[in-house]
């Protein structure tokens, strides 16, 4: 730790200062043992009449600890600290003032009397102060003006920087304070720097080289007359100085050895600078100004609440006093520390092991979830290839469906017809296959198609029974070929004709109607010729038949045979039927039938337009009305 | 007045006058050493009461950092002004006769106790130089034996013999002025106390004959 030098009035010694080790031990120094031996001796005072100098003695010693100046006043300014510490002792526990304790030992009776008595004259006459009183209230000042400087509540020191900010503003103020109130700067105490030769006193603290060097200048001094007393004045200071001067200016330089045994005698003092504190707050100044120099740092440990001085290799705020537990406050946070590193390790790896489990139970669900996805698309896909694929069975009837309506081309249907039907059919299985129609609606298509194709060709039989009863034998002539599916009409050149259904003109042979059949009468026939006729109970319209005739021949009506609706193409029956069954399925259910989708018509309307005016555009109301 | 030891009585009365006496004397001094740097520091009220209260000794005064050396006051470092305590003391010793004033019970001092202890006084050194002093033994024993009212203890002899016979005080400066003034109220004051300390003594020495304990 650095140090200074330091001297004061009336003493010819150095004194050393140990930068902010004095200070922090002033400010934390404990008088309580020098509080109780001067309380002690000033008891034994009041029985005896004398001061017991064993105790007090003590007492001065145990308070001369406490800084480096009031060891060096003792002798002096605080040597009767003890007897100051008593005064104001009895003051404080009589309630009394000084004026009244003076007043009461003004005729002393015995020496602990006179010693109080002329202690209390140096206060009144200015002579003296209570030091007791003064060091109490410099631990104060010590003890705020390091709050004020280093105290902080960031972890990270405070920069250089902030610490002049902040001593500047502490003595500024002060200075502003006194000041105000009335006090020259030479009023409160101020520490005045020297070198050790212009050191005043330093004839009688550096004897032997001013015994030396008045012997080289004594010629010049001796018939001078010494200087009478004129009083402490600044400005005669000049002055006084010339007139030294006038002695010395003569002076010629010494022989090396002379010059070298002064120059000796100059380095004992050991410090090219030297203080000279003037009062107690001054060295206290000092030594605060010295430390932000020095770059020397105090701290407040976060433990103990002490000040301590910060170092550049411990960076935490926490010093190396020994605590009530036995360990220092530098080593309790490095516990604290490592348990702290230690909990953030565990937590760690705690949350290390939560978020691998937490990762590996996302990787499982993403899997699981990769699978259930991979399974709902196979589903998906399977359902949509259910949904999307026509069904084999379907597949077959619509097969056997256009097989056998491809064979009746021109019996049962014409070949436009059938185009237009077949065409549906692979559209309605090409969109079925795209999912934009259902295997419901093909099936449905493929039902109406079959009972289209089951009435057709009942219809047909009818009218080829008919025909085959009045007719006697068929044209063979015009019997169309059995083969025509497989053999198609070839060109000479080989090349595949297209599809045109031969007719047969069964006109020009005479058709001799032997008796004309009522319609009961055909379904007669039909039964006995084992035919099926769809969607009619057989039984009951013969026995209607028979029922109706026996009714009709008794009654003399006639009966109307059963006719088919006729549609003018295969999609008004398809769409009649599946109409119809859509419009059951609907009443069934009670749900609205979905309904093809019919595009809205396209109704052109008049424009509204509004004629605005200029003016009404700039006060803003046709923008109102355009925004309503 | 009936004393167990008159001898002893009469020589501590006269003692008790001539400390009185060389106590007031250096008072002076140490007073008048305030003008020289203390001025501004040391009370002069508080310099009367430490003089007041020990009325025997004006020692007590260093306490408040006064000192009569030749620094402070050398101008009272003459011969002339060493005059000055033999008539402070005589001052003091014509004024003996009040004693018969002071009564224990319907016991006083006779006139013959009275100018023993003048004689005792006059014969450790009192002495009325030049006649600076124009009061005498016996016509303050007249006044005291007539019951007329006396005249009061001032300083004009002291000032009268100052301007006469102490050039360098009877220059005028701030620290001679101060002297003057001071001198004027602190003379009668102190032979106020003096009086009272004398009362006690006699009362002291009575009261040790009829073994009376005393309770001042």
């Amino acid at each position: 730790m650095k140090a200074v030098r330091f001297v004061i009035d009336n003493n010819n010694n150095y004194y050393r200062l140990e930068l902010a080790k004095a200070l922090l031990n002033f400010t934390e120094y404990d008088f309580t043992f020098f509080w109780e031996q001067c309380i002690s001796a000033g008891k034994t005072a009041h029985k005896t009449g004398r001061l017991p100098q064993d105790i007090m003695n003590t007492a001065r010693n145990s308070a001369a600890r406490c800084h480096p100046y009031v060891e060096a006043c003792l002798g002096s300014s605080f040597d009767c600290i003890a007897v100051d510490c008593i005064i104001a002792y009895i003051c404080s526990s009589e309630h009394i003032g000084l004026e009244e304790l003076w007043a009461r030992c003004i005729s002393p009776k015995n020496n602990y009397e006179s010693t109080i008595f002329r202690r209390i004259s140096e206060y009144k006459t200015g002579r003296a102060v209570n030091q007791w009183v003064n060091i109490v209230r410099m631990v104060e000042y010590a003890r705020k003006k390091m709050n004020f400087i280093y105290d902080c509540n960031r972890e990270e020191p405070l920069t250089a920087d902030e610490i002049k900010a902040r001593k500047d503003y502490f003595d500024m103020a002060f200075s502003v304070a006194a000041n105000e109130l009335g006090y020259y700067s030479e009023d409160v105490p101020y520490v005045r720097r020297y070198t050790p030769a212009l050191m005043p006193d330093v004839t009688f603290k550096m004897v032997d080289a001013s015994k030396r060097l008045y012997n080289a200048i004594k010629e010049d001094i001796r018939d001078a007359t010494p200087t009478k007393f004129k009083g402490r004045n600044k400005l005669l200071g000049d002055q006084n100085a010339m007139e030294i001067f006038e002695y010395i200016k003569d002076l010629k330089q010494p022989e090396a050895a002379d010059m070298r045994f002064i120059s000796d005698e100059i380095a004992k003092a050991e410090q090219s600078v030297i203080y000279y504190p003037t009062g107690f707050k001054g060295i206290i100044d000092l030594e605060f100004d010295l430390m932000a120099e020095e770059g020397i740092y105090l701290d407040r440990c976060r433990n103990c609440g002490r000040f301590f001085v910060h170092s550049d290799e411990y960076r935490r705020p926490y010093c190396g006093r020994v605590t009530a537990s036995g360990k220092t406050c530098r080593r309790i946070d490095e516990e604290y520390m490592a348990a702290i590193a230690r909990a953030e390790a565990e937590k760690k790896a705690y949350a290390d092991a939560a978020a691998k489990a937490a990762e590996e139970a996302a990787r499982k669900a993403a899997e699981e979830e990769a699978r259930r996805e991979e399974q709902r698309r196979a589903e998906e896909e399977a359902h949509k290839k259910a949904l999307y694929t026509v069904p084999e069975e379907l597949e077959k009837r619509s097969e056997k469906l256009y097989n056998s309506l491809y064979r009746r081309i021109g019996k049962i249907i014409d070949e436009a017809e059938f185009r237009e039907w077949s065409q549906y059919l692979s559209n309605l299985k090409k969109n079925v296959r795209n999912g934009e129609a259902t295997v419901e609606q093909l099936e449905e298509f493929m039902e109406s198609a079959e009972k289209m194709y089951e009435d057709r060709r009942i219809d047909y039989r009818l009218r080829k029974n008919k025909s085959e009863i009045i007719i006697a034998e068929p044209v063979e002539e015009n019997k169309p070929p059995e083969n025509k599916h497989t053999e198609r009409p070839r060109s000479k050149s080989g090349r595949i004709e297209a599809f045109a259904p031969q007719r047969y003109d069964r006109s020009n042979k005479p058709v001799s109607v032997k008796k004309q059949l009522s319609d009961a009468e055909l379904y007669r026939a039909a039964a006995e010729a084992g035919l099926s006729l769809p969607n009619i109970d057989t039984a009951a319209v013969l026995g209607n038949l028979y029922g109706a005739q026996n009714d009709a021949q008794s009654a003399g009506k006639e009966y109307k045979p059963f006719e088919p609706k006729r549609y003018s193409s295969l999609y008004d029956a398809m769409l009649d039927e599946m109409g119809a069954d859509i419009r059951a399925r609907a009443e069934q259910t009670e749900e609205k039938a979905p309904m093809p989708y019919v595009p809205p018509a396209r109704v052109i309307r008049k424009p509204q337009w509004e004629k605005v005016s200029r003016d009404s555009i700039y006060s803003g109301e046709s923008f109102d009305n355009i925004r309503r | 007045m009936k004393f167990i030891n008159e001898e002893s009585a009469v020589n501590g009365l006269a003692d008790t006058v001539i400390k009185g006496g060389v106590c007031l004397y250096n008072a002076i001094k140490y007073i008048y050493s305030i003008a020289e740097e203390d001025f501004y520091n040391v009370s002069i009220k508080d310099a009367f009461k430490v003089v007041l209260n020990n009325i025997t000794d004006a020692d007590s005064l260093q306490a408040l950092g006064l000192r009569i050396d030749e620094h402070c006051c050398g101008e009272m470092l003459t011969q002339g002004y060493n005059e000055i305590l033999p008539l402070i003391i005589y001052s003091l010793a014509v004024r003996l006769p009040t004693l018969r004033n002071i009564k224990n019970g319907d016991d006083r001092m006779t006139d013959d106790q009275i100018v023993r202890v003048y004689n005792a006084v006059m014969a450790k050194g009192a002495r009325n130089h030049n006649d600076i002093i124009r009061e005498s033994y016996s016509e303050f024993r007249y006044l005291v034996r007539k019951g007329k009212p006396l005249p009061p203890y001032t300083a004009e002899w002291y000032k009268t013999y100052i301007y006469m016979s102490v050039p360098t005080l009877a220059e005028i400066n701030n620290k001679n002025m101060f002297l003057l003034g001071f001198a004027d109220v602190f003379f009668t004051m102190f032979y106020a106390c003096l009086e009272e300390e004398l009362s006690a003594k006699i009362l002291e020495y009575s009261s040790r004959a009829y073994s009376i304990p005393m309770d001042i």
